[in-house]
């Protein structure tokens, strides 16, 4: 008995060390093994719910009326959609407009045609309200998604005084971006209404208005009081903004290259169309841009209303250009067409002074001797003329609501400091 | 309990060895299946990660023992009237390597070779060294390279390319200026820069002086630079200069200023963009962190000075953004400084060299907001040279230049009626 205890006791001190002994010999396996088991392993909840938020895009929303679009508006544009991952756009509407600001020079989808065409907006809201309400607010939140509301660092009041973002503040979703100094809708407007000044009165002699209102050379307006521009702040065009607006990459090697010039003022819906569709002819787009010495000689001395630098960026704003040659010839010549090498060539059949096709200096001439002109259907039959006779038959009411805007500007520049951004 | 004892008692031998024996073979087998089954995944979770990293791994000794050593390219040129094209042409040729050697060509070579340069080898130097793209200059380069300079720079300047454009660069006697090079399969080739050249920058200044009255004097000599077009003889006027969107971000550094950055303003004309130029914007940028630089338009210009400028303001605009020591540019600056244009750009000194054109005497004062401010300075010149005293060189050795203005012309029509397209930038 006492033996067969013994020898009971002792098998099971074996196994019960054995076992110990197998214990541990699993576990230590098992940990060195376990960070190299992690990758397969499917990822734990912490580690998934991490990446499904950061899945989850910044969503930005940014409302205005985009009259007469041009490059502040596209600059203000490019600074939202940095502040995030995906940048929606509100265009206010006709009568939203009306009521707030005066009548709108271009309809409602018109803009929305210009607001899709730059190449940092993702999507669109049309007839966005004026003021941002507690009901429109939280559809921007639980319906669009939207993290911020942004605006500009100038004030944005209504007729009532108060300020039109003064919800989203409070709720802690807004965010600022920078005013674009020297270019608004309301100068451009200016410059118009000037124009038709001149003519009902000859005693001016201005040989270019963008020369007075845009560079701030020249005669100085003798009534300051007139209520036909906002003088305060001039478009400075730098380097870097031509940086940050070019796309980053030239054409492939067998890039089909298609090139499309004209003056590009005033960058209205049916310059968009009409690039979009030379886009699709080719691989890359390169756009020319006239000077504003040959668009006065050729169009007349109060064009054109913005100057080259302002019109090159309004250009390189649009999605579907690749680059611009600032500046570009009147003539397409041989010269230019192997330097870029070009494929082809392409005008619209809506486009100012035509009658270059009676002259022996055609433009077109060697594109057309090598057989790589066309002529392509405009889409939409606006041309600068027909934005400027709008502003022209509503004169009056532009004149009153610049007036208005110019005290307000004049307010904000005398506070003003430097903001940081771009 | 009986059973077990009698058992264990009548074959106390088998279970001795048989019994022990058969537990611990099982045991041995489970061991080993667990090790087997957590080695397999244990390799298998290892060979997952590793695998990865195993090629990349091998790759990075040949490539970490290739990369000590820089590729080292080099250009030389007259580099007389610096100008965008030059600008450009050495900015691809740096795209061919990772250091760029530039050999600037010597006075007597020039003279030999070419004609009279306008610019000094110590004033060309300078614009060369302050180009963003330049590693290293070797000065005094010989115009044709010998078998022996080419030797010196395989060997001594440890050379791997030898780089030119795509128009061919003869030597007097007509033979290629670089057979050895393309021969030993040492040489690349670069687009070249269209529509601006030296020998065009020299035309405009030659035609302004062939409408010279006897009573004029040189600054209005300058100014009628644009004349008739029957001049085309001393013009090759073949191409032209076409800035593109592209071409200024290439020239772009593209960086902001830091939130605490000092930004330093100056602005001017910057034409004829010479070795008193980049020696100034030197200066001015050791005043601060970010170098903001104003260039007039043409229109100002002209309605400042009753002359235009020889080149236009993008040519100027590309001379002034190639400068190692230029940051941003306003393309198109006013003339006066405004308060809301320091405000803007945050602007914390402007800054003007005591050597520059003059203004009309009873001009505005363009820096009158500045200097109320406090934040106007004044920096003395390094150099004496302005763009008339430039032009002043040319006018004065105009016979010799219209000589070899008429020679390039006829290369130059050569060229372009051959011409095809080369890819590059």
């Amino acid at each position: 008995m006492d033996a067969g205890n013994g020898c009971s006791a002792r098998a099971l001190a074996a196994c019960v060390v054995g076992g110990i002994v197998l214990g541990a010999s699993v576990l230590a396996l098992h940990l060195a093994g376990g960070p190299a088991a992690i990758p397969p392993l499917p990822l734990p909840p912490p580690i998934g719910a991490l990446l499904r938020r950061r899945r989850r895009p910044v969503r930005v929303y940014m409302d205005g009326c985009f009259d007469m679009m041009h490059y502040g508006h596209c600059n203000a544009l490019r600074q939202a959609r940095a502040l995030g991952d995906e940048l929606v756009v509100g265009v206010i509407s006709d009568d939203e407009i009306k009521a707030n600001k005066g009548p709108p020079v271009t309809p409602l989808h018109e803009r929305m045609v210009m607001v899709r065409a730059v190449k940092w907006v993702d999507d669109i809201i049309p007839d966005a309200p004026y003021a941002i309400t507690e009901e429109f607010m939280n559809k921007l939140f639980n319906e669009y998604n939207i993290d911020y509301i942004i605006h500009g660092d100038d004030p944005c009041l209504l007729p009532d005084g108060t300020d039109a973002y003064a919800l989203a503040k409070k709720a802690g979703r807004y965010k600022q971006i920078k005013r674009t100094e020297g270019v608004s809708t309301t100068d451009i407007v200016g410059r118009m209404l000037l124009c038709v000044r001149e003519r009902s009165s000859d005693a001016h002699n201005h040989s270019s208005l963008q020369r007075q209102f845009s560079s701030g050379h020249g005669q100085k307006v003798d009534d300051t009081g007139s209520g036909t521009g906002t003088r305060v702040s001039h478009f400075l065009p730098t380097s870097r903004r031509i940086v940050q607006f070019s796309n980053s990459k030239g054409p492939g090697p067998d890039s089909r290259i298609v090139y499309i010039d004209g003056a590009f003022d005033l960058f209205h819906a049916g310059h968009v169309e009409i690039l979009r569709l030379a886009r699709e002819l080719g691989d890359f787009l390169l756009v020319g841009i006239h000077t504003d010495q040959t668009i006065s000689a050729t169009r007349g001395r109060h064009r054109p209303i913005m100057n080259l630098h302002e019109r090159s960026l309004s250009v390189l704003a649009c999605r579907y250009v690749d680059e611009v040659i600032i500046g570009a010839p009147w003539d397409v010549s041989k010269d230019m067409i192997t330097t870029f090498n070009i494929s082809l060539v392409v005008h619209g059949t809506i486009a100012e002074n035509m009658d270059f096709t009676e002259d022996d200096l055609h433009p077109y001439a060697v594109p057309m001797a090598m057989g790589i002109y066309r002529r392509l259907e405009s889409p939409l039959d606006i041309t600068t003329s027909t934005i400027i006779r709008r502003i022209v038959a509503n004169h009056e009411a532009y004149q009153k609501r610049n007036e208005k805007k110019e005290a307000s500007e004049k307010k904000y520049y005398e506070g003003k400091s430097f903001v940081n951004g771009e | 309990m009986a059973i077990g004892l009698l058992a264990f008692e009548s074959h106390q031998g088998l279970w001795n060895s048989g019994y022990y024996s058969q537990l611990f073979g099982i045991g041995g087998v489970l061991i080993t299946l667990t090790i087997l089954m957590l080695s397999t995944g244990y390799f298998g979770g290892i060979g997952a990660p590793f695998a990865p990293y195993f090629w990349p791994y091998l790759g990075q000794v040949p490539k970490k023992r290739e990369r000590k050593r820089p590729v080292r390219v080099y250009m030389d040129g007259c580099f007389d009237l610096m100008h965008y094209g030059h600008a450009n042409a050495l900015r691809q040729a740096k795209l061919l390597g990772d250091q760029l050697v530039v050999g600037v060509v010597s006075d007597e070579e020039i003279v030999a070779n070419k004609g009279p340069p306008v610019l000094s080898m110590e004033e060309r130097l300078t614009l060369v060294s302050g180009l963003k793209w330049v590693d290293e200059v070797v000065p005094n380069a010989p115009y044709e390279i010998t078998e022996e300079f080419m030797n010196t720079l395989f060997n001594k300047y440890s050379i791997d390319y030898i780089i030119h454009g795509d128009d061919p660069c003869l030597l007097p006697d007509g033979t290629d200026a670089y057979a050895l090079a393309k021969k030993v399969g040492r040489y690349k080739q670069i687009k070249r820069t269209e529509g601006v050249s030296s020998t065009d920058i020299v035309g405009r200044i030659l035609l302004t002086f062939r409408q010279k009255d006897a009573d004029t004097d040189l600054s209005v000599v300058v100014a009628e630079k644009s004349g008739e077009k029957s001049n085309d003889e001393v013009k090759s006027q073949l191409s032209h200069f076409l800035p593109t969107s592209r071409r200024i971000m290439q020239f772009s550094n593209g960086q902001a200023p830091s939130p605490g950055a000092r930004v330093v303003y100056v602005d001017g004309t910057f034409d004829l963009f010479h070795a008193g130029h980049v020696e100034f914007l030197r200066s001015a940028r050791q005043l601060g962190d970010f170098l903001l630089v104003g260039i007039y338009d043409d229109e100002s210009i002209r309605d400042r000075r009753g002359c235009r400028p020889i080149m236009h303001l993008h040519e100027r605009t590309l001379g002034v953004l190639a400068c190692r020591y230029v940051d941003e540019v306003i393309i198109g600056a006013p003339w006066e400084v405004s308060k809301d244009m320091i405000t803007t750009f945050n602007i914390s000194l402007v800054v003007h060299g005591t050597v520059a054109e003059g203004n009309s005497a009873g001009e505005i004062d363009p820096y009158a907001v500045p200097k109320s401010m406090g934040i106007f300075q004044t920096i003395r010149s390094p150099k004496s040279i302005t763009t008339l005293s430039v032009a002043t060189r040319i006018v004065d050795n105009h016979e010799a230049y219209k000589k070899r203005n008429l020679k390039k012309k006829a290369s130059e029509d050569r060229y372009y009626t051959q011409k095809k397209f080369v890819s590059g930038d």
